[in-house]
C-alpha cells in the first residue's frame, strides 16, 4: 500500500524560455530578437512587438476566455489536450506553473512520459501547439489569467466536465485522461519553487552582486568542542575571531552528543599522574600515536578540563572531589563525566556560554564553509554559503582552523550527528594538506540496535556498563569476549572497543548472534535500586518506552563512533599548508590505532585551546588580499558549487548519501578485504558519476544544495579513507582485513594521503616519538608526587 | 514490548505544512511506511531519501534529544520531532514553530540574534 502511494514521478519545475517551450509551443511577451521580421515598435512611450500569429485550426471563431485558476495541488492525475486549436494563457494576476507534454498514449492507464512543467510568469504568456497535452496550476491561492482558444473547443470540455465522460474518451475536438500513476511536481510548494527559479533566473542572465566579505583574524569552521575552545584561546589573545558553524552554534557536531566519561589524569578519585595517561593512550594507540600529540592531549588536557570546571561544567562529585570512573584500557579511575548522560550537553553549554562571554569571538551559525581560498600557498581565507540566506559570503582570514570533527556519517550505522561527513577532510585535501592515517574509524562496540528506541544516543549503554558492568551475551545467553583473546570481564567492563567489536562481529558470523544481529547487554543482575542509584530518570525515561531492565536484554552491535586518522598536523596543531590549523577529531595521531575511552572531548578542548593560540600567533605580520584579489580567488568556487544541475535529471542526493553510508559500511566498515575495498572505490566512482559535477543552486536552507555538497564532499572523504585501507596489508587496532589478519610490525609506520590536481598520494613515514617522556615517577615533581 | 511484536503495517500520514516566507503556505500529505517513522524525526528524513528531497527541517544530532534544534508542531503542540513518537495508521499534521519567523517549510530562525549573520535589524523586531 505504501509502495503504491509512493510510486511516484516527480516532474522538476522550470523557468519558461522560449527554447525549452519550443516543442509544446510558444512564448508570449519575451522581446523580440533583433533578427525578426515581424512588425515591432518602440519610442519612449510605447514598446510593442509581435508575439504570435494564433491559429485556431479549424472553421470558428476565435475566443477570449477568462479563467480564475485555484488548483493549487502538487500532483497531478489528468491531463487535456487540443487536437486542432492552440491555446494561449496569459496570467494576469498571479504566475501558473503549466505542465505539458507531446506524450499521446492511447491508453488511459499509461503514465504519460515527457512531462515538463514550466512557471509562466505575470508579465509573459504561452501558446501551445495542437495536440500538447497540458493541465494548469496556480500558484499561492489563485491566478486570473487570460485565455485565447477557439469557442468550439471549449463547448466541448464544458460537456467533457460536466456530464463526466469516461477519462480518455475521444470528443470531437478536445480529450482529457486521467492516469493511476501518481505524478506530482518536484517542489510542493510552488511558493519555494518560484522562489528558486527565480534565483536561478537572476544567476543565469545576470551579473552576480559581489559576495559580502568578512574580515578576522582567525577562521575557525565549526563550533563544537574543539572549534570554541579554539575560539576562546585564539581571541584572549587579542585576535579577532570568526567562528562559523554550519549548524547552529554549540549545537551540532559531535561534543554535544558525549555521553559520559573525559579522561583526564587529575589525581582526584586515585593517586594519578599524566605520564599513567599517556602511557595507557600510546597502548590503546597500538604503536602509532603521535607521541607528541598525545604528551600534548594528555599533559595539557589536564589544565584544559580543570580550565572547564572552573567555568561551571559541574563534574560529577562526591566525598569532596570530583568523582572519576573506570574505563576499559586506563590504568585507573581516570574518566571525569556529568550526570545522567549528561557530559556533552553541559560541556557544549559552558564553552557557548565561554565564548559568548569572550571579546573578539563574531559566533556565525548556519555558515557552511565550502572551500579554503589560497594564494601563494598560503590559505587566506575561505568561500561560505550562509545557509539562512543562500547566498555565497567571503572570509578573509589571517588563519583558519579546521574544527570540523570525523567522518562517522560515512557509515550507515553510526552515533554522528548530520555534520559529521567529514567536511573538514574535504576542505583540507582540496587545500592541498596531507591526512593521516585515514583508515582508522573506531567503531563503538555497543551501539543500541533493538529494540527501537526514540530520543536516546546509541552510545548510551556505554556509562551504563562504567557504572553497573553488565554482560555482554551471545544468543545462547553465555559470554563470549574471552574467546577472542580478551579477558574474561566478570561483570565489569574492561574490553577495550576496538576488540570488544571485533568479538562480537565474530560471534554474529558464527551464527551466535542476538535476532536482530548483534549481540545482547544484560543487566538484569543488577538490583532495581542499584540502577535508579545510578540512573535516576533515565530510569524512567527508559520504562516509558517500554524497556524495565531487570526482566529484559537489549540488543547492541558495533557503529561508527570516532575517526582516529585526520589532518596531519605538528605540535603548533599547524597543517601542512600555511595559514591552516586544525584541532580536535579532525586531528589525525594523537590516538594512533585506536582511541581510548574519554580521550575525545580532553583532546577537543586541549588542542582546541592550543590551535587558537598558534593560529592567532601567526596572523600578526601578513598583508591582507584586497577584495579584488579574494573576489578573484572565489570566483572558480563559487562557479563550480553553484554550476546549475540538470534540473530534469538531478538525482536525490540524500538518497544516494545513504548508498554511500551502504557501501562503506559493508566493504569499508570494521573488517575490510582488498575486493570489498576495491568494490568500494569502484561503487564510489560511479556514485560520483551519478551525482554529476553541478550543484544546484537554491534559496534560502535549500536542503537539496546542501545534501549535493555534502556528497561531494562525502565521496572525497569516503576514497581517502578507502585507499588508505586498502594500501594498509595488516590489522591493527580499528583497521581490521580479514585477508591480513595479523599485526605487521614491518607496518608500525603512519600514513599519509593527499590529493593533489586531481591525483591521489599515498605515501607512510615513521611514527612520532618522543624519547624523553617514559614512566611517570622521574618526571614527577615531588609536589606531584604528594598529589 | 518486544522486538517481535506483530508489525502494524498500516502507512503513517504526514500532513506537512511547507512554504517559505511571503508566500502562501500549502500542506502535503505524505505516506510513511510505519517501520520506517519511529520517530517523527525518522518519518521526515524516509520523506527526504524516498519522496521529496526538496523538504527542509532542521536537526543536527540525529536521534540523541541533544542539540535541540528540531523543535517543531505535531498536531498543534511543540515537540522535538526526535522523541515524537508516531503511530502506525497514525495521520498527522506538522507544522514550523508558530512564534518564530519561517526559513523554509519546517525550518523556522530559532537562533540567537548574535550567532547569526545578519542581525542589525533585531533589535527593531521585537
Amino acid at each position: 500500500m505504501a509502495e503504491e502511494m509512493n510510486a511516484t514521478l516527480t516532474i522538476p519545475i522550470e523557468a519558461l524560455s522560449a527554447e525549452a517551450f519550443a516543442p509544446y509551443g510558444w512564448t508570449l511577451g519575451q522581446p523580440p530578437s533583433p533578427t525578426a521580421t515581424e512588425p515591432s515598435f518602440s519610442n519612449p512611450f510605447t514598446d510593442f512587438w509581435h508575439a504570435h500569429a494564433f491559429q485556431t485550426g479549424a472553421s470558428g471563431q476565435v475566443e477570449f476566455l477568462w479563467v480564475n485558476y485555484r488548483d493549487t495541488r502538487r500532483d497531478i492525475g489528468v491531463l487535456e489536450v487540443h487536437h486542432l486549436t492552440e491555446q494561449a494563457i496569459v496570467p494576469l494576476t498571479g504566475d501558473i506553473i503549466q505542465v505539458v507534454t507531446l506524450d499521446d498514449a492511447p491508453d488511459h492507464d499509461t503514465t504519460p512520459s515527457g512531462l515538463r512543467a514550466f512557471r509562466v510568469p505575470v508579465g509573459l504568456g504561452i501558446c501551445m501547439r495542437p495536440g500538447c497535452w497540458h493541465t494548469t496550476r496556480a500558484i499561492g491561492t489563485a491566478a486570473t489569467c487570460l485565455m485565447v482558444t477557439r469557442s468550439s473547443t471549449t463547448v466541448d470540455l464544458v460537456g467533457h466536465l460536466q456530464q463526466g465522460l469516461p477519462a480518455g474518451r475521444k470528443l470531437t475536438h478536445s480529450t482529457a485522461r486521467a492516469f493511476t500513476a501518481r505524478l506530482t511536481l518536484s517542489d510542493p510548494l510552488f511558493a519555494a519553487a518560484l522562489a528558486d527559479i527565480a534565483r536561478t533566473a537572476t544567476e543565469t542572465s545576470m551579473t552576480l552582486p559581489a559576495p559580502l566579505i568578512l574580515d578576522t583574524d582567525v577562521l575557525v569552521i565549526g563550533a563544537g568542542g574543539a572549534g570554541m575552545s579554539a575560539a576562546i584561546a585564539a581571541a584572549e589573545t587579542g585576535a579577532r575571531v570568526l567562528l562559523a558553524d554550519r549548524s547552529l552554534i554549540g549545537r551540532g557536531g559531535a561534543t554535544i552528543m558525549a555521553q559520559m566519561t573525559v579522561a583526564v589524569a587529575l589525581g582526584e578519585q586515585t593517586e594519578d599522574h599524566w605520564t599513567h595517561h599517556y602511557q595507557d593512550t600510546l597502548a590503546a594507540g597500538r604503536g602509532l600515536c603521535s607521541e607528541p600529540l598525545a604528551r600534548i592531549l594528555c599533559e595539557e588536557g589536564v589544565q584544559a578540563i580543570r580550565l572547564l570546571d572552573s567555568w561551571g561544567v559541574g563534574w560529577a562529585r562526591a566525598d569532596g572531589h570530583l568523582t572519576q570512573a573506570h574505563a576499559p584500557g586506563h590504568d585507573r579511575p581516570r574518566c571525569v563525566y556529568v550526570d545522567y548522560l549528561n557530559t556533552g550537553p553541559a560541556v557544549a553549554k559552558t564553552l557557548r556560554a565561554q565564548v559568548a562571554h569572550t571579546a573578539g569571538v563574531q559566533r556565525v551559525g548556519e555558515l557552511v564553509v565550502v572551500d579554503l581560498l589560497l594564494d601563494a600557498e598560503r590559505v587566506v581565507g575561505a568561500v561560505a554559503l550562509h545557509l539562512e540566506s543562500g547566498d555565497f559570503v567571503l572570509v578573509r582570514a589571517g588563519a583558519s582552523v579546521i574544527a570540523t570533527g570525523g567522518l562517522t556519517r560515512l557509515y550507515k550505522r553510526n552515533s554522528a550527528s548530520l555534520n559529521m561527513g567529514g567536511d573538514g577532510f574535504a576542505l583540507a585535501l582540496r587545500a592541498g594538506a596531507r591526512l593521516l592515517d585515514m583508515e582508522f574509524v573506531q567503531f563503538f562496540p555497543i551501539g543500541h540496535l533493538a529494540p527501537r528506541l526514540v530520543g536516546f544516543d546509541p552510545i548510551m549503554w556505554d556509562p551504563f556498563r562504567y557504572k553497573l558492568g553488565g554482560k555482554l551475551l551471545n544468543r545462547d545467553g553465555v559470554e563470549f569476549v574471552e574467546r577472542y583473546g580478551n579477558a574474561n570481564e566478570g561483570g565489569k567492563y574492561t574490553t577495550t572497543r576496538d576488540a570488544a567489536t571485533y568479538a562480537i562481529i565474530k560471534e554474529v558470523e558464527a551464527g551466535r548472534g542476538s535476532p536482530a544481529g548483534g549481540a545482547y547487554l544484560s543487566f538484569r543482575h543488577v538490583p532495581e535500586t542499584t540502577l535508579r542509584a545510578a540512573f535516576g530518570p533515565i530510569i524512567g525515561r527508559l520504562a516509558a518506552a517500554g524497556i524495565d531492565l531487570t526482566q529484559q536484554m537489549i540488543e547492541v552491535a558495533p557503529i561508527a563512533h570516532y575517526h582516529m586518522g585526520g589532518i596531519l598536523v605538528d605540535t603548533d596543531l599547524a597543517t601542512d599548508v600555511p595559514g591552516l590549523y586544525a584541532a580536535g577529531e579532525a586531528v589525525g595521531g594523537a590516538n594512533g590505532a585506536n582511541r581510548l575511552s574519554g580521550n575525545a572531548i580532553t583532546e577537543a578542548v586541549a588542542f582546541g585551546l592550543r590551535a587558537g593560540r598558534s593560529a592567532a600567533g601567526s596572523t600578526a605580520t601578513l598583508t591582507r588580499l584586497s577584495d579584488q584579489a579574494l573576489q578573484a580567488a572565489a570566483a572558480p568556487v563559487i562557479e563550480r558549487s553553484s554550476s546549475p544541475a540538470n534540473a530534469t535529471a538531478r538525482p536525490n542526493y540524500a538518497a544516494l548519501i545513504e548508498e554511500l553510508q551502504t557501501i562503506m559500511q559493508l566493504h569499508v566498515g570494521p573488517f575490510r578485504n582488498d575486493a570489498g575495498i576495491r568494490h568500494a572505490l569502484a561503487a564510489i566512482a560511479t556514485l560520483r558519476d551519478r551525482a554529476g559535477p553541478g550543484i544546484p543552486p537554491g534559496g534560502a536552507q535549500d536542503p537539496v544544495r546542501l545534501d549535493a555538497l555534502d556528497l561531494r564532499n562525502m565521496l572525497l572523504v569516503a576514497e581517502s579513507v578507502a585507499r588508505a585501507a586498502l594500501a594498509r596489508t595488516e590489522s591493527r587496532g580499528a583497521h581490521q582485513r580479514e585477508d591480513h589478519p595479523a599485526q605487521d610490525e614491518a607496518w608500525t609506520l603512519n600514513q599519509t594521503i593527499a590529493w593533489r590536481d586531481g591525483q591521489w598520494a599515498l605515501a607512510t613515514q615513521a611514527v612520532d616519538r618522543l624519547p624523553t617522556v617514559s614512566a611517570a615517577p622521574d618526571v614527577l615533581t615531588p609536589a606531584e608526587r604528594q598529589a | 514490548m518486544s522486538t517481535n511484536d506483530a508489525k502494524d503495517a498500516t502507512p503513517i500520514t504526514l500532513r506537512i505544512q511547507r512554504g517559505v516566507p511571503q508566500h502562501a503556505a500549502a500542506v502535503m500529505a505524505y505516506a510513511v511506511p510505519a517501520e520506517a517513522a519511529a520517530s517523527l524525526l525518522d518519518g521526515l528524513r524516509w520523506v527526504r531519501t524516498h519522496v521529496d528531497d526538496t523538504l527542509a527541517f532542521r536537526y543536527a544530532c540525529i536521534n540523541a534529544n541533544a542539540c535541540k534544534e528540531c523543535m517543531m508542531r505535531l498536531d498543534g503542540k511543540t515537540v522535538y520531532a526526535c522523541t515524537a513518537r508516531l503511530e502506525a495508521g497514525g495521520d498527522y499534521a506538522v507544522a514550523p514553530l508558530p512564534n518564530k519567523p519561517l526559513v523554509r517549510d519546517l525550518m523556522t530562525a530559532i537562533a540567537p540574534a548574535k550567532e547569526r549573520l545578519f542581525n542589525g535589524d533585531e533589535d527593531d523586531e521585537h
